[in-house]
């Protein structure tokens, strides 16, 4: 039985590598979302993202497959797709035969990353990823950590509000002036909150945490802290009913000096992965309660899962929870 | 003072009936709020506002 009422992916973007680990050229093969994908650059530059399995005899396009022009070719019988997913080449048949196709997902590139839409009812995509990264020149190259958790999507947002969770599992101090705002956006969720994070010192260091969710699969916190301008661009992505793929992401405004930038960004990959490692053991086994008693330092939980439910077109219990 | 309540977020927990008895009640079977004055006197203002804050859904308002 599953552990939540909901479906395991919710409609959204979902983040599946750098796009630096995607060269033209580059073939992946992934599971995402219950099912088999294919990832793979064309010559034409552009990332694409289809079901894995050629429709002809099933063979995974993403194991021996090969890029060409803008399309792949099935390494089984040398079926040939375009960047469209259109069959467009069957070896040694005059004919190439009408309306066959290999089922492509959209895909957005921003940030760095390669993204690609989910929807339960194959609607195109509501939205778009928001850009935090504009110029890379600016900023230090991302620095990556993954993990794989047992946990929904929907719990691990959920930690960025959850305010109190942060004093206990995180070990933080209240912070001296109290900020803590959510900002329900239609498919956006901002979260802008100060934290007094001890990792350092045990005075603490006060910082302001804003944290933009797109969806249910990428959250991206950036925080301002004196001079420095970081951000921590997590993307979290289901594999099927039990499991997740959580990348944590790191980059920063450059600082004129590199070894400072340096410093910083190991910094905060040690901080952040000690948290991050926190968080597991409460993820992987707690239980989703459907009526969570709630006390007034624990941040908007009732209003985030209400604003959650637009993820759900595949899920009927979304009508019935709405009345 | 009016009492508001968003019935989508309330779950029936029950908070502000303990706060303010004269203003809501529970349905235990629906797991929702029932408000038994929504134009309490000024005398319930401390019972309300109580409830407001201690809403674990921060289902309830309260307007002037």
């Amino acid at each position: 039985m599953s552990r939540y009422p909901f479906p395991a992916t919710p409609d959204g973007w979902y983040g599946l590598c750098l796009a630096s680990d995607l060269a033209p050229g580059d073939v992946k093969p992934l599971s995402y979302f219950g099912r088999e994908l294919v990832a793979f650059r064309g010559q034409d530059g552009a990332a694409r993202v289809f079901e894995a399995h050629c429709p002809h005899l099933g063979a995974h396009l993403g194991v021996g497959g090969k890029v060409e022009g803008d399309g792949i070719r099935c390494p089984f019988h040398g079926w040939r797709f375009d960047g469209r997913g259109c069959l467009v080449e069957v070896p040694r048949l005059a004919r190439t035969p009408q309306g066959v196709r290999a089922r492509s997902y959209p895909v957005q590139e921003r940030n760095g990353f390669v993204h690609v839409w989910f929807h339960a009812r194959g609607e195109s995509p509501g939205y778009e990823v928001r850009e935090f990264v504009g110029d890379p020149a600016l900023w230090t190259p991302w620095r990556a950590n993954e993990y794989r958790v047992r946990v929904h999507v929907q719990d691990m947002t959920e930690n960025i509000l959850d305010r109190a969770h942060f004093l206990h599992v995180h070990d933080m101090q209240p912070p001296d002036e109290e900020r803590f705002e959510t900002r329900f956006d239609g498919p956006f969720m901002v979260v802008e909150q100060k934290l007094k994070v001890t990792a350092l010192s045990k005075a603490g260091i006060e910082v302001l945490s804003v944290t933009t969710n797109c969806g249910p699969g990428i959250s991206v916190a950036e925080v301002h802290q004196g001079p420095l301008h970081m951000i921590n661009y997590i993307t979290q992505t289901p594999i099927d009913d039990e499991m997740t793929d959580v990348r944590l992401h790191f980059c920063m405004k450059r600082l004129a000096d590199e070894s400072a930038s340096r410093a910083v960004a190991e910094l905060n990959d040690r901080i952040t992965q000690e948290q991050f490692k926190q968080d597991v053991p409460i993820w992987e086994h707690r239980a989703y309660l459907e009526r969570p008693r709630l006390t007034e330092v624990d941040g908007p939980v009732a209003q985030y899962r209400r604003w959650y439910r637009q993820f759900y077109s595949g899920w009927r219990g979304v009508e019935a929870e709405a009345r | 003072m009016r009492v508001r309540v968003d019935f989508d977020l309330c779950q029936g927990h029950g908070t502000c009936k303990n706060e303010a008895p004269n203003v809501f009640d529970v349905d235990e079977r629906e797991h929702r709020v029932v408000v038994l004055a929504e134009e309490p006197p000024e005398s319930e203002r401390e019972n309300v506002e109580r409830a407001v804050k201690y809403c674990p859904t921060f289902a309830l308002k309260v307007e002037d």
